[in-house]
């Protein structure tokens, strides 16, 4: 009986999804759900071409582009270490026509800005030397041979496109500020193109905006100081396209649970 | 290449889903009362925390909880929540090896959300204040920010006391989305960033004196 209940609970994690590799734990999704698959935190950075930060408006046809390091990588990139101190994995998405801003009162007192790209594209980069500026080490624009350059060489291990890309910063009627970015996306090549296939999901996140003030300050609650040229600080991840399985894992993995 | 020396600097990032709880009416989200709760695990960690942390070995997680909304608007498409202080914010370190990994299940709260992402060493707290969450409808996106004040946790000795005070500010992807759970509301991804130094002026004995003349 003993036996039997250790079957069975031991089938019940299997189909729960319940053991993800030690490596995922961080990313580990919920049973049944696709997860977190590349997450990028402090060094992403967004600029474009015609964009006025003090009312945070951009032009229509202006073309945005966003930059940056990856932080974690979560299942089936697991085996990828974004720490590595010789190889950095950066991203660029580009090709983003912005659609025009529109600025709308929000709640009792605020603004609601909106805007929306089309056409864009990203590609992931596994590069050697880690020679890409962080937020320490950001530089103002432009910074030829610097930016997009340093994010964009290496191996392509991902590339893809993306749908309509909508980043929404509200001014709240307390003052702060709320920023978000959203977009779906499927991969279309690089070197580990194979392990997600073109299946839709997620790349979302926060859309930290310049103050209006930039550089000179001070700054609002919500807003993220950047070097002259820049624009915002994303935040954010692509999740796992629904068609990548759920984290394997091994026999060895579950008697562990059970020492 | 110059350095850019930030105002704020980025302390930890994270992702994660939110719920409402408690949620006396199910049919209006974040009506007057009801509480808001959001948990997840943390990504990376900026400069301050990083030496101290290790990823390899230990899960971390942390939980947003004790918001309670005090106002709301919602013109049918975009919603403003106003919540009353203090809520709070812990994070937490879990050995991967002895630990239990955060598992989000379904409808929170339930057997392993919150207890399995609030177990470990209690790393860093504070309560949080002027929380306010925004939502559009029309592009089922939205977002929170709210001042964290830090005061408790083991490693809150390696942020100077003058740096304890900063902000958390969260991305929020509800459905059409097939990542987030039965029962949770929306996909967070965020991050938390704490003022920087304010840098002394250096000043010349010439110019200290010259005030005096």
């Amino acid at each position: 009986m003993k036996s039997k209940i250790g079957v069975a609970a031991l089938l019940g994690l299997l189909a729960t999804g319940l053991l993800a590799t030690t490596a995922a734990a961080q990313c580990t999704p919920p049973p049944g759900y696709p997860g977190v698959m590349i997450k990028f935190d402090a060094d992403a950075f967004a600029y474009e071409t015609s964009y006025t930060t003090s009312t945070f408006t951009s032009a229509p046809g202006s073309m945005l582009t966003v930059v940056g390091i990856v932080s974690l990588f979560c299942f089936p990139f697991t085996d990828l270490n974004p720490l590595d101190p010789n190889t950095e994995y950066t991203f660029v998405w580009d090709n983003l026509t912005s659609g025009g801003t529109t600025a709308v009162p929000y709640g009792t007192s605020g603004t609601r800005y909106t805007t929306s790209y089309l056409g864009g594209q990203f590609r992931i980069y596994a590069g050697s030397p880690r020679n890409a500026p962080t937020a320490a080490t950001l530089p103002a624009l432009p910074a030829p041979g610097v930016v997009p350059d340093r994010y964009a060489d290496g191996t392509m291990i991902l590339s893809g496109v993306m749908d309509e890309l909508t980043t929404i910063v509200t001014r709240t009627s307390t003052g702060s500020y709320t920023s978000s970015f959203r977009t779906n996306y499927h991969c279309t090549g690089g070197t580990l193109f194979n392990r997600v296939g073109i299946d839709v999901n997620l790349i979302q996140g926060t859309w930290c905006p310049v103050p209006p003030n930039n550089p000179a300050g001070p700054y609002p609650l919500g807003t993220c100081q950047l070097p002259a040229g820049w624009g915002a600080h994303p935040n954010g991840k692509w999740d796992a396209p629904a068609s990548v399985p759920a984290v394997p894992s091994t026999w060895g993995t579950i008697k562990q649970l059970y020492r | 290449m110059p350095a850019f020396a930030q105002n704020d600097v980025f302390l930890l990032g994270f992702t994660g889903f939110d719920y409402e709880d408690p949620n006396p009416d199910p049919g209006n989200y974040l009506a007057l009362g009801e509480g808001y709760r959001a948990l997840g695990f943390v990504t990376s960690f900026g400069d301050l925390l990083a030496p101290y942390t290790d990823p390899v070995a230990n899960e971390y997680t942390f939980e947003l909880y004790d918001l309670v909304v005090q106002s709301r608007f919602f013109d049918g498409v975009a919603l403003e929540v106003a919540f009353s202080s203090p809520g709070r914010v812990r994070y937490y370190e879990d050995s991967r090896a002895g630990g239990t990994p955060g598992q989000y299940g379904v409808n929170p709260p339930n057997g392993t959300a919150p207890p399995s992402f609030v177990d470990g060493l209690l790393i860093l707290g504070g309560h949080v204040e002027n929380f306010v969450l925004t939502y559009d409808y029309s592009f089922n996106e939205g977002s929170f920010i709210g001042n964290a004040h830090f005061d408790e946790g083991s490693l809150l000795g390696w942020i100077p006391p003058l740096r304890r005070d900063g902000w958390t500010l969260g991305g929020l992807a509800g459905r059409p989305n097939n990542t987030v759970p039965q029962g949770y509301e929306h996909q967070i991804s965020g991050e938390c960033r704490i003022p920087g130094p304010t840098p002394a002026t250096h000043r010349t004995w010439g110019a200290l004196k010259a005030l005096y003349r």
